[in-house]
C-alpha cells in the first residue's frame, strides 16, 4: 500500500535529492555544531580528567583549568600533613612561546609535572617516556602540536621564552580549548620558561589521597587550613571548568543556538519539498480518497515519505561526517561522535521530518475527492 | 417473481451547493433505482448536473436532501468518515481524466485499488494481471502511464474500476479524453467487463453512440433527470 509513498519520492528524482540534501546538510550542520562543542569540553577538561590526580587545590574562583593563578608554593607543606593526603606536588600551568623555525613565536601551554609521580602528565605517549624530562631543561610536545609549530623532531633543541629546551618525547591526545598546544616539562624546567610565576609560587597543588579517604571531606578540611585557596576534587574541578566554557562564556548557548537553526533550517527545506511534492500530488490523494483510501492512509503515506527521507538523509549527513570530523580533527578540533549523539540527531531528525509533514498532512487530508471529476 | 433488490436507489436526491455567492441548484429531486447488472446511460447539456448527480451516487458529495441507499445500506445518513468504506466496497469508478498514478506501473495501478481493501500485495498483482489482461494489455504491465497511450490509460483505469468486482460501476465521460475508435472500445468493453461481473453501470457521456450500449438511457436538464427508453429485457425479467 506504501509504494505509493516511496514509487512517488523516486519519481520527483530531483526533488528527492533536494531533500536528502537538506536534511543531510542539517545533520552535518547539528553534528558539527554539539560535536565541536563536546569535543572543546572534553579538551577544556582533558588535563584535569586524565591527571590521575584526587584533590586540586587552586587559587580562589579559579573557573577553569586555563585561568590559573599563583598561590604559594609552600602550601604544598600543609597538604602533605593533612590526614588522608597520599601524596601532594606543586604543579605549574602557564603560557609560553615557542621560537619557530620562520622566526615567528606561536603561544603554547607548559604544563609542569613531578615525573617521578606522573600525576598531571601526559598520559599517552607516542615517542618517549614521560620519565625523559628529568635531568634537564627537556620538554615533550604533544604530537598534534606539529601542525603549528613544524616538525619537532626528538633530540631537537627549541626556544623559549629565550631559553633553550630540547625535545625528548612526544604525547599524544592532549589538547586545550584554547587549540594552543600543550608542553610538558619537570617543574622545574616549566618554572623557568613560564615565567610569570614567582620562585615561591604555582599555579595548582596536586594531591592524591590515601586508600579509603574520603574526597570530598578532605577537600572541605584542606579549605579550612588553607587561606585563598579552593580545593576541588577532580571531578568537581571538570565539571567547574567544563561549566565555565558552557555557560559563563556563552558558547553552549551559541552552540546550541546555532544547532537549532539547523534543525529548523532542515525542517524548513523538507517541509517545503514534501510540501510541493505533496501540492503536485494532489489529485493522486483525491483520487485516492475517491476510489475508498481513508485519511489513514494519506497520513501513513506522507509520514512514510518523510521518514524514507529522515533515514537516508540521516545517513547520508552521518557518512559526510567521517571525512568531516577528520579535516577538523586535524586542524585540532575533535568532533565528538558519540553513540548516543548519533542517536539523539537521528531522533532529531525523525522529529523534524515529522514535524515538516504536518502542513502536507493537512492539505492532502483536506483534498475534495469531487476533485477527481474535473478535467 | 420479485424484483432484485436495487444496487442503487436514490429518492427525491436534492443538491444545492452553498459554496458561492449565489447558491446553485445543480439537482432537483432526483429518484431513480438501479437493478443489479443494469447499464445506464445519463446524457444532458452541460452544466445540467450529471457529474453532480454522479458524485452523490458515488458518496463523494452528499445530498442536501433526500434519501440513497446503496445495496439497502442507507448512505445518505452515514457519517461522513463511513463513506471511504462504501466507495471501496461498493463502486468502481472511472474518470475523464483517468486519474491513474503517474509513479505507479499499470499494474501498480490496479493492484491499488484492491490493496486499498486489504487485499495482500501478492494476490492484489495476480487480480491486478488478469483484470489488465481483459482490457487486453497483459503486454503493457509494467508500463508507466506516461508511456501508455490515452486509450490504453482508460483501459488501465477501466481495469481498476471493475478489479474488486464492485456492484456498481460509475463512470463519468470515460470517452471525453478519447478519439472516436478508442472511445468505441473503451465502450464497448466497459459493457462486456460490466456483463461479465454482474456489475450495474452508470455512464454520464456526451457520446451518443452510448444510447445503444445501455439499457436505459436518461437525460438529465437542469437538474432533472428524465428516463428516455429502456430496451434490454434480459436484466429486466418481468
Ligand atoms: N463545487 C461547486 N460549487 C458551486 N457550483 C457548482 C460546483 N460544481 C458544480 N457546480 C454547478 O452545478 C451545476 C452542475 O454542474 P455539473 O458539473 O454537475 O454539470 P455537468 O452536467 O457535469 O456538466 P458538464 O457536462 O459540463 O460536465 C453547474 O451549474 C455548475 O456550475
Ligand atoms: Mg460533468
Amino acid at each position: 500500500m506504501l509504494i505509493v509513498a516511496y514509487k512517488n519520492l523516486l519519481y520527483d528524482k530531483i526533488r528527492f535529492i533536494t531533500t536528502l540534501v537538506g536534511i543531510a546538510f542539517s545533520v552535518v550542520l547539528i553534528f558539527a555544531q554539539v560535536g565541536i562543542f563536546l569535543g572543546a569540553m572534553n579538551n577544556a577538561a582533558s588535563i584535569i580528567d586524565h591527571s590521575g590526580a584526587d584533590l586540586w587545590v587552586t587559587s580562589r574562583g579559579t573557573p577553569n583549568f586555563e585561568w590559573a593563578e599563583a598561590i604559594p608554593e609552600r602550601f604544598v607543606n600543609v597538604v602533605r600533613s593533612t590526614p588522608g593526603i597520599e601524596r601532594a606536588e606543586p604543579y605549574l600551568f602557564a603560557f609560553a612561546t615557542v621560537k619557530l623555525e620562520n622566526g615567528g613565536r606561536e603561544q603554547v601551554v607548559i604544563i609542569g609535572f613531578h615525573p617521578d609521580w606522573g600525576v598531571g602528565g601526559p598520559w599517552e605517549m607516542s615517542i618517549g617516556n614521560i620519565r625523559d624530562v628529568v635531568g634537564g631543561d627537556f620538554v615533550i610536545f604533544d604530537e598534534s602540536s606539529q601542525k603549528k609549530l613544524g616538525p619537532l623532531p626528538i633530540g631537537s633543541t627549541r626556544e623559549m621564552y629565550g631559553q633553550a629546551v630540547r625535545v625528548v618525547g612526544h604525547s599524544r591526545g592532549v589538547r586545550s580549548i584554547t587549540t594552543a598546544p600543550f608542553v610538558f616539562a619537570s617543574y622545574k624546567t616549566a618554572k623557568k620558561v613560564g615565567s610569570y610565576y614567582r620562585p615561591e609560587d604555582t599555579a595548582y597543588i596536586l594531591a592524591t589521597l590515601e586508600p579509603g579517604a574520603n574526597a570530598r571531606e578532605t577537600a572541605s578540611l584542606l579549605s579550612e587550613r588553607l587561606p585563598y585557596v579552593d580545593v576541588f576534587t577532580t571531578a568537581q574541578f571538570s565539571r567547574r571548568t567544563r561549566r565555565y566554557w558552557t555557560v559563563e562564556t556563552g558558547m553552549g548557548v551559541g552552540f546550541a543556538l546555532s544547532s537549532f537553526m539547523a534543525f529548523v533550517v532542515g525542517m524548513v527545506v523538507v517541509s517545503q519539498t514534501l510540501y510541493s511534492a505533496t501540492v503536485e500530488h494532489l489529485r493522486e490523494y483525491g483520487t485516492l480518497k475517491a476510489i475508498g483510501g481513508g485519511n489513514g492512509l494519506i497520513y501513513r503515506i506522507i509520514l512514510t515519505q518523510a521518514f524514507i527521507s529522515a533515514v537516508l538523509g540521516y545517513g547520508v549527513g552521518r557518512l559526510a561526517m567521517d571525512p568531516l570530523a577528520k579535516g577538523y580533527s586535524s586542524t585540532g578540533i575533535d568532533i565528538v561522535m558519540e553513540p548516543w549523539l548519533q542517536a539523539a540527531v537521528f531522533g532529531m531528525v525523525l522529529v523534524m521530518c515529522g514535524l515538516a509533514s504536518i502542513v502536507s498532512v493537512r492539505k492532502a487530508v483536506n483534498t475534495d475527492p469531487a476533485m477527481v471529476f474535473k478535467t | 417473481m420479485t424484483l432484485p433488490e436495487p444496487v442503487l436507489k436514490l429518492e427525491n436526491v436534492r443538491k444545492v451547493y452553498t459554496e458561492e455567492r449565489v447558491p446553485v441548484e445543480a439537482v432537483r429531486g432526483v429518484s431513480l433505482e438501479v437493478r443489479p447488472g443494469e447499464i445506464l446511460g445519463i446524457m444532458g447539456p452541460s452544466g445540467s448536473g450529471k457529474t453532480t448527480l454522479l458524485s452523490i451516487m458515488g458518496c463523494i458529495l452528499r445530498p442536501t436532501s433526500g434519501e440513497m441507499w446503496i445495496r439497502g445500506r442507507n448512505t445518505a445518513r452515514l457519517p461522513e468518515r463511513k463513506l471511504p468504506v462504501v466507495r471501496r466496497e461498493e463502486i468502481g469508478f472511472v474518470f475523464q481524466s483517468f486519474n491513474l498514478f503517474p509513479a505507479l506501473s499499470a499494474l501498480e495501478n490496479v493492484a491499488l485499488a484492491l490493496r486499498i481493501r486489504g487485499m495482500a500485495g501478492r494476490e492484489a498483482r495476480a487480480h491486478a494481471e488478469e483484470a489488465l489482461t481483459k482490457v487486453g494489455l497483459s503486454d503493457r504491465l509494467r508500463f508507466l502511464p506516461k508511456d501508455l497511450s490515452g486509450g490504453q490509460k482508460q483501459r488501465v483505469s477501466l481495469a481498476r474500476a471493475i478489479v474488486a468486482r464492485p456492484p456498481l460501476i460509475l463512470a463519468d465521460e470515460p470517452t471525453g479524453s478519447l478519439d472516436s475508435e478508442n472511445g468505441r472500445q473503451v465502450l464497448a468493453l466497459l459493457r462486456s467487463l460490466a456483463r461479465e461481473n454482474g456489475s450495474a453501470v452508470a455512464i454520464v457521456t456526451h457520446d451518443h453512440r452510448v444510447s445503444e450500449l445501455v439499457d436505459r438511457l436518461f437525460r438529465m436538464e437542469d437538474g432533472r433527470l428524465a428516463e428516455q427508453h429502456a430496451n434490454h429485457e434480459e436484466v429486466r425479467p418481468s
